[in-house]
């Protein structure tokens, strides 16, 4: 049984040079279209193998959920709710760019019962968004917030990047000082990796010297962290930042590792032990939404290694005796020896009955994983 | 039947790397009808495929051709091809003691090369007839009457009927195949005489067990019959006898001067490559005279990366001896490196393709340390060590002299490029001896260098330094004493034995900073900071500080995709375990080997 399910709404006005997700800039005529098959996905789905219960959380990634119209949206999200149902306050959440938000859209996004939403605004600085291939300006950002707020909203997220092209230690701090000055509840920051082939390595190449340094990378995280812990944003995930209670209950639901139900192109479920994932391509998730482009069964060994390598993602860490509990396995003794190298090092700490990264250990959060994959 | 001796013709052919000889070797083979055109994979007696890959031949390979001449009669032709470079000279007497003559190949424009000249030498010593060829005569560069000249004065062989030919465009294959039959002489008929066949090649086949080559010089051989070899002694019944077209064909019978293969259910036992075949029933009384023993120069340690594959690499390099007779190997340990073996090679390329061939046919995942040379040690106390592994040197109270090896080299440079050349020879200590003018062009140069300064880039650099003109030859002639002293790498504070090398004192303190700055790009950055010194007699001579990784973070775990994310852990962890752990310190392959890639 799933409490959680993501939905993929793949449209986009403009495809940004760094994106390697299912993302499709000018096919605006298929949205509608699209909606019915993903209606259509849920409907079969959830019929051949009803969910037990209504949905804690939904999200609507992509893509930008939030460009399409909303009626065209509310397609998708009657059949969530006739056919799989939500509980009451359950988390609804929307992804957008700046400019695809109206206080007409917002409001009709609130009425529908979607109560988060996520806006991408990346940097807040113009040249540095003109160097990601990024459609939008500064002021287009905070227009597009205050639209929001306009609508209703009042449970807004950010998304930021940093190590981007152009950008200074002292841009990073202006961006984070303007936009947390807006007091969102919510805040991703992801540090920026670019995919093979991607455009942006056209213009900036890998080793091109406008990318910041190692040193500058590791300032602008450590500023990151202290920034948001002034404006009083917590850090409860390794790059998610909130206002205690405001949390996002969909992404906990990953990082617990616990199952969740998806619909739409490309999108991953995790369900019965399962892992699969739609057909990447449009036109092939078209014809055939219940096909699969990737499944992997995730076995015991997996599932407790993906535990791991979830849950440390979480600041609280893992709590030793719950996961003992779940998987079976005492992390203490399975991997005494790295737990023992890690901590000499101060990668991780031992605090209690949790077991979590150091900040230290975040930077180089791979290098400690591969420890336990 | 056996063919009568009088029809067989053996020769090999000699030439310098590039001159055409593998061109020539696949033109008779189709001329004769030996291999169809369809058949012909392009230089069919390379038949391994480094040896294809790098257009050069490391093994000695046999062909038998049917040819009916000109004057009407039907002959044998067998060829043993022998190697072409430098480091595989004993392959190359190998394949001469069992002929009775050899085409010399030469290309038209380049004319005679070092390595030729060494190759004409060990085959006048052998006997044998020498036929010249000069090939590439098609070539607008080609200037066939020098190059005939230079045969005459430079190797001192009537060049008046040379052969000219282009292999490649097919041009005088018939004339060369006649030479051979004009020029070579047939065995000698002993078919009285008792057994006496000569091994030249043997390898492992998974079904018949070992596979020998060899060449009947007395009396012959059936199938079935109850053989000896006469090093060990031991006995087999040979179930399976044949000559080599280049695939293997059976026959019944062999006589003298065939050329062929047997089976004989031979396991475990050593067939030493060199050793005599007889008749267990009919001994002859004296073996035939086998080569100069292959005298291994080079030693490296050689060690699986993972140590589970001990037992893997030891097969391995027992299979690929059984082909290899200079193939060297005995167990050592490093503390660096754990279980692996000390290997002794002919050269620096056929380290290489030792460890290639490990890595490709036996799919072994190993880490090569830097080749080193035998040293002599005379001790404090008198007694006299060989050192073949840098880390086994006794400390400096302990030793009274190092000797270490020098060879004579012999260069051959065009005159444009002497200067160049004399420059880099002194720049690895070598000793000028004379320099002599083989013609207006081209001069040979002779150094004596210590053969450590040799088996490092040295040929690569005589390459570039002359536009690949030079070409060298070098045996080694003595030890003498030299400055020597080791050179300790400490890797976060830990002496490693695999990384130790022994250097000329003048020279130490900058091959240690090179050393350093090297590894210090080779070896990727850990989790935490890693100090890498260069140490001589515990003094401190160089260090670089690797400074910890600082970052390495997961993008987004963005709409679930968390298979992915795993798999990208997977991936990091896939290539942190070709690495080799060095205390806590992950080291790459190629470390081990900085320090031939150091450029000064």
């Amino acid at each position: 049984m799933a409490e959680s399910a993501y939905i993929h709404i793949p449209f986009c006005a403009h495809k940004c040079d760094f994106c390697d997700f299912a993302a499709f800039a000018g096919l605006d005529d298929l949205a509608l279209e699209y909606c019915q098959v993903v209606a259509a996905e849920i409907k079969e789905r959830n019929r051949s193998k009803p969910n037990a219960a209504p949905l804690r959380t939904l999200f609507y990634g992509g893509g930008t959920p939030g460009y399409i119209a909303p009626s065209t949206l509310k397609v998708v999200h009657d059949a969530v709710r006739e056919e799989i149902g939500l509980i009451d306050g359950a988390e609804v959440t929307l992804e957008t760019t700046p400019k695809s938000v109206t206080a007409e859209k917002a409001e009709q996004w609130l009425s529908m019962g979607i109560n988060r939403i996520s806006i991408g605004v990346e940097s807040m600085q113009d040249h540095e968004l003109q160097a990601m291939g990024r459609e939008h300006k500064r002021e287009e950002c905070i227009a597009g917030i205050n639209a929001a707020r306009l609508g209703g909203y009042e449970n807004i997220a950010f998304d930021l990047m940093y190590g981007l092209p152009e950008q200074t230690l002292e841009s990073w701090q202006e961006t984070l000082e303007s936009l947390l000055a807006l007091k969102p509840k919510h805040l991703s920051a992801y540090g920026l990796t670019i995919a093979q082939n991607s455009p942006l390595l056209l213009r900036y190449p890998k080793d091109s010297p406008s990318y910041p340094n190692e040193d500058t990378f590791v300032q602008m995280y450590e500023t990151l962290v202290s920034t948001c812990a002034a404006y009083g944003l917590e850090q409860y995930e390794i790059a998610n930042f909130a206002i205690p209670g405001y949390e996002s209950r969909h992404n906990l639901t990953y990082w617990r590792n616990h199952p969740y139900l998806a619909f739409g192109v490309s999108a991953h479920r995790y369900v019965d032990g399962v892992r699969s994932s739609n057909f990447r391509s449009l036109k092939h998730y078209m014809r055939d939404y219940l096909g699969d482009e990737t499944r992997e069964e995730i076995d015991h060994l997996l599932r407790m290694k993906e535990g791991i390598m979830l849950g440390l993602r979480l600041r609280k860490g893992i709590d030793l005796e719950e996961f003992t509990r779940t998987y079976n396995v005492n992390i203490e003794e399975r991997y005494a020896q790295q737990l023992h190298e890690l901590s000499a090092g101060n990668f991780i700490e031992l605090e209690g009955k949790f077991l979590r990264l150091s900040q230290k250990g975040v930077l180089v959060s791979n290098t400690v994983l591969t420890e336990f994959i | 039947m056996p063919t009568p001796p009088s029809q067989i013709r053996n020769f090999s052919i000699i030439a310098h790397i590039d001159h055409g000889k593998s061109t020539l070797a696949d033109r008779l083979l189709e001329q004769t009808g030996t291999i169809t055109k369809r058949e012909m994979q392009a230089q069919v007696l390379d038949s391994l495929d480094i040896e294809r890959e790098r257009g050069i031949t490391i093994k000695a390979q046999a062909a038998r051709m049917d040819y009916t001449a000109l004057d009407g009669q039907k002959y044998v032709l067998n060829l043993i091809d022998t190697p072409g470079h430098v480091d595989f000279g004993y392959e190359v007497s190998r394949s001469l003691a069992a002929c009775e003559g050899a085409l010399l190949v030469v290309d038209a424009s380049q004319g005679v090369e070092a390595q030729t000249l060494a190759n004409v030498q060990l085959a006048l010593e052998n006997g044998l007839e020498i036929v010249p060829v000069i090939n590439k005569i098609d070539l607008p560069s080609a200037d066939p009457e020098r190059i005939c000249q230079e045969i005459e004065e430079v190797l001192m062989i009537p060049a008046n009927t040379a052969v000219l030919a282009s292999a490649k465009s097919n041009i005088g294959i018939t004339e060369v195949l006649e030479a051979i039959v004009r020029d070579i002489p047939p065995p000698e008929n002993t078919v009285d005489k008792p057994l006496r066949a000569l091994v030249f090649d043997s390898y492992f086949d998974s079904y018949r067990g070992i596979v020998v080559y060899f060449r009947i010089v007395d009396g012959s051989l059936k199938n079935g019959q109850k053989i000896r070899f006469m090093a060990n002694e031991k006995n087999f019944d040979v179930v399976e006898t044949g000559v080599l077209k280049p695939k293997q064909v059976k026959v019944d019978e062999l006589g003298p001067g065939e050329v062929g293969y047997l089976a004989a259910a031979i396991k475990d036992v050593e067939v030493l490559v060199g050793d005599t075949i007889t008749l267990a029933e009919d001994p002859a009384p004296e073996a035939l005279p086998g080569y100069r023993p292959a005298k291994p120069m080079v030693f490296a340690g050689i060690y699986p990366v993972d140590n589970d594959q001990y037992p893997d690499l030891r097969d391995a390099l027992e299979k690929l001896k059984l082909n290899d007779a200079s193939l060297f190997f005995e167990p050592e340990t490093s503390d660096a490196l754990g279980f692996g073996f000390r290997c002794g090679f002919l050269g620096l390329l056929h380290m290489e393709i030792i460890q290639e061939r490990l890595e490709r046919e036996y799919n072994l995942a190993l880490i090569t340390t830097a080749p080193s040379v035998v040293y002599r040690v005379t001790k404090t106390d008198g007694t006299v060590i060989m050192v073949e592994n840098p880390a086994k040197l006794p400390p400096p109270t302990y030793r009274e002299m190092i000797e270490e090896p020098f060879v004579s080299a012999s260069i051959l440079v065009p005159n444009e490029y002497v200067g160049q050349v004399m420059e880099l020879a002194q720049g690895r200590r070598g000793i000028f001896v004379d320099m002599k003018y083989l013609d207006p062009r081209r001069a040979m140069l002779h150094y004596d260098i210590p053969l450590a300064e040799i088996i490092t880039d040295f040929f690569d650099q005589l390459k570039s330094r002359s536009r690949g003109y030079a070409s060298l030859d070098y045996h080694v002639k003595e030890y003498i004493e030299s400055r020597l002293v080791k050179l300790d790498i400490l890797i976060n504070g830990e002496p490693v034995d695999a990384l130790s090398a022994i250097v000329h004192h003048d020279r130490a303190a900058s091959y240690g900073r090179l050393l350093a700055e090297k590894l210090k790009k080779l070896i990727p950055r850990q989790m935490f900071e890693v100090p890498i010194q260069a140490a001589i007699g515990g003094k401190v001579v160089a260090r670089e500080t690797l400074s910890a990784q600082r970052k390495n973070v997961l993008a987004k775990c963005y709409g679930g995709d968390i298979s992915r994310k795993r798999k990208l852990l997977e991936k990091q962890k896939e290539g942190k375990k070709r690495m080799k752990s060095v205390g806590r310190v992950e080291i790459p392959q190629e470390a081990f080997m900085a320090l031939l890639k150091i450029d000064e």
